[in-house]
């Protein structure tokens, strides 16, 4: 079973052989590709029709992909988005300032690595779509409560500050407390990026995390390490 | 730097100032006393040219030494001495015998000093060859010598002695004296003084505004230094401890401060030149040897594509796919080398645990570990402390360390990985090692295992999975951390890589 019977795709890209090459197996895969060559043509197609995935090239000519990128989001309609980046510069920025986009991808890339990844981000729009909403929006444990609509967190009656990633992590700690997850299960489920050599960055949140939620930092209780394994959120040590 | 706070005293054009004042009144004294000197001595000349021949009247109108026995003629000379001294009373009259001595005045004896008077002067002046003023002996000064008029005395021809005048005598002394107070004296001292005030007033003036024009100079590279050039992300090492003095100190010492600021750039220029063109061409050594693989197979499959074997095929394809792997793996390696060498690599520093990352990115290696066998082995001393670096660069460093070890280490091998502090006492430093039980390293290829490419001498053993750039990167990751690699190793005894981190931020 195929799940891209009837996607529709477009590829913005102004190298033909890659375009060709993706092109190529996306369809063996039953999916439907248009191409755009620049960065204009890429700016009108990504708003004229309704497309299942956008694969945009970062270097174009014209309106890069990652100002589509932030056009596309700005629309409103949610379509998923892979970015191809080429340059370590470009990586850091999709990086850092967290453009929107639902994967990316450097060149050179292996093309079975690609079309897993775009498996992976079809799954994660079906399964978006078939989950009943929540029957809370406010997750509780202890003293510790996770409004998901208003993206707000209290511990011990004061607000936390949390930047959006730190948020997501919080959340995806407390919707299964007490699990221990491995770092990059967590890259992958809260960042979708599962990428070599960006791991550190939970490392990084895991950190600032606890310096805002823990009374000691250096030895945590609530967002603990298990050794060897991975990370949890200890239920029993939040703060009542 | 404020030439404001330095006060008055210290700018430029104040010490310009100050020099004009200290000349010009130096100057000023210096023409006061040479007018005086010179204003005597312009009288006696104006003295002595007017009166040069006075002498010579008065032995012509009056017989001063009787014609028959050479003696002095006293009625003569006191009469001559009375209508002196209401002619002009500042003249003295001596008649000299032929020897120069005094024979005739009408003075007081005791008031004559000297009574002998050079011969030669007298004789000079009477042969008109003497260069007014020209002066000699006054008899009745002890040391002071005059203007003086001189004629011979003679009878019928014969020469009898000499009229000795002088032309400003005691009287003249008196007066002189008595002048301290003069009005034209006092006239000549003011006015000096206001020619050199109103030169004082016009130099200072002139001087300001001349030493504005440095001032504005000296100002806008002081900006420049202190501002703009921070903007480029350059900053100078100015000495202000050397308090400057004044607008020149400042420009000289801004000046020091920008060349060598400049001679500096010039010196980093240059490396990073080097280090690009050794970078060009190490890669292009390397990138040569996968890529003349992948093109020669894929051009066999070419030109052999009808008469190969499925085989055969399937095998030149995949050493094709694996060569571009290892081009594709070096080239990251590479430019992420560059980019840490390069004069504008950051490293973002944050507190973390080093055991919570350790454990992470050894679970990464989890499969090799397995396949292989090989235990590893991580032990904290330290209880997981908290150690400053940069999150990213230090899970780079172990990843290349740790894969090195796994795939120097035979099956069943073992690799350690320790935390204990640097210094028996302090914990302010941690220090980290990662020994293996694998083929060890030679004695003569240990200092150059961080060299970037390094092959060590058993090339029959080429691994790869490395890029010989994996060291290279390590080191330079440290370097930027300021703290050093070292290893340790015998042949088929393992190798042990130690380097240390801060407990404490920078």
């Amino acid at each position: 079973m195929s799940c891209m019977d009837n996607k529709r795709i477009l590829i913005v890209e102004d190298q033909e052989d890659i375009a060709d090459l993706l092109k190529l197996h996306l369809s063996d895969l039953g999916a439907e590709v248009t191409i755009a060559a620049d960065g204009h043509a890429g700016m009108r197609l990504s708003c004229a029709k309704k497309w299942d995935l956008l694969i945009l090239d970062i270097q174009l000519p014209g309106p890069s992909g990652l100002e589509i990128c932030r056009s596309v989001r700005r629309n409103g309609q949610y379509v998923p988005i892979l970015l191809l980046t080429s340059r370590s510069s470009e990586l850091d920025r999709v990086l850092g300032f967290d453009i929107g986009a639902d994967d990316y991808i450097t060149k050179p890339f292996s093309v079975m690595e690609l079309i897993a990844r775009i498996k992976a981000v079809f799954r994660r729009m079906d399964a978006i779509d078939k989950t009943a909403p929540p029957s809370q929006d406010i997750i509780r444990i202890g003293s510790l409560s996770i409004d998901e609509k208003l993206r707000k967190v209290e511990l011990k009656n004061s607000t936390i500050e949390l930047t959006a990633k730190e948020f997501d992590l919080l959340r995806h700690f407390s919707a299964q407390p007490d699990r221990v997850f491995r770092r990059s299960e967590l890259l992958d489920s809260v960042w979708g990026y599962g990428h070599d050599g960006y791991e550190h960055t939970v490392n990084s949140h895991i950190n600032r995390l606890r310096a805002k939620m823990e009374d000691d930092p250096n030895n945590p209780s609530i967002i603990v390490t298990v050794w060897g394994v991975g990370y949890k959120l200890d239920s029993s040590k939040v703060p009542q | 730097m404020n030439l404001v706070h330095n006060g008055f005293m210290r700018t430029f054009s104040t010490r310009l100032s100050l020099a004009l004042v200290m000349i010009v009144v130096a100057v000023g004294i210096g023409v006061f006393v040479s007018s005086q000197a010179g204003m005597r001595s312009y009288y006696e000349e104006f003295n002595q040219k007017l009166n040069s021949s006075i002498a010579m009247y008065i032995t012509g109108e009056y017989q001063l030494i009787q014609q028959e026995n050479d003696t002095i003629n006293q009625e003569v000379l006191t009469s001559l001495a009375q209508t002196a001294m209401v002619i002009n009373p500042g003249v003295e009259v001596y008649v000299l015998d032929t020897a120069g001595n005094i024979i005739g005045h009408n003075f007081p004896v005791q008031s004559i000093l000297h009574n002998t008077i050079p011969l030669q002067p007298l004789l000079t002046f009477i042969a008109g060859s003497a260069q007014y003023p020209f002066r000699s002996i006054d008899p009745r000064h002890s040391q002071l010598e005059k203007v003086f008029s001189a004629s011979e005395i003679r009878n019928d021809g014969v020469l009898q002695g000499y009229l000795y005048v002088i032309l400003g005598g005691e009287v003249y002394d008196n007066i002189e004296d008595g002048l301290n107070n003069s009005t034209s004296r006092t006239m000549v001292f003011i006015s000096i003084l206001v020619i050199v005030l109103a030169a004082l007033i016009t130099g200072i003036i002139l001087f300001r505004v001349l030493v504005r024009r440095l001032s504005h100079l000296s100002q806008r590279m002081q900006s420049f230094t202190d501002t703009e050039l921070n903007l480029f992300g350059l900053e100078t090492n100015i000495n202000d401890d050397a308090a400057p003095k004044d607008e020149i100190d400042l420009l000289t010492s801004t000046f020091e401060g920008l060349t060598a600021k400049v001679t500096e750039q010039f010196t980093l220029l240059h490396e990073a030149d080097n280090i690009k063109r050794e970078l060009i061409s190490n890669v292009s050594h390397d990138l040569r040897t996968p890529l003349a693989n992948i093109q020669g197979y894929l051009e066999t499959l070419l030109i052999k594509n009808s008469t190969l074997s499925e085989p055969d095929r399937l095998k030149y394809l995949q050493t094709a796919m694996k060569s571009s792997r290892r081009l594709g793996l070096l080239i990251s390696d590479l430019f992420e080398l560059s980019k840490l060498e390069s004069n504008q690599a950051q490293v973002n520093i944050e507190a973390f645990s080093l055991a919570e990352l350790i454990y992470d990115t050894v679970q990464e290696f989890q499969l090799e570990l397995d396949t292989k066998k090989i235990i590893l082995e991580i032990c904290d001393s330290q209880n997981n402390t908290q150690v400053y670096a940069d999150i990213g660069l230090i899970q780079r460093v172990f990843e290349n360390l740790i894969r090195n070890a796994i795939a120097y280490t035979p099956e069943h091998g073992k690799v350690v990985l320790r935390i204990e502090p640097l210094l028996k006492n302090s914990n302010r430093d941690l220090k980290v090692s990662i020994s293996d039980t694998g083929r060890g390293i030679k004695e003569e290829d240990l200092p150059h295992i961080f060299d970037r490419f390094y092959s060590n001498s058993d090339r029959s053993r080429q691994d790869v999975t490395s890029t010989g750039l994996g060291l290279a990167i390590v080191k330079r990751i440290l370097e930027l951390h300021d703290t050093k690699i070292s290893v340790d190793s015998r042949p088929d005894q393992g190798a042990c890589f130690e380097f240390s981190l801060s407990t404490q931020a920078a």
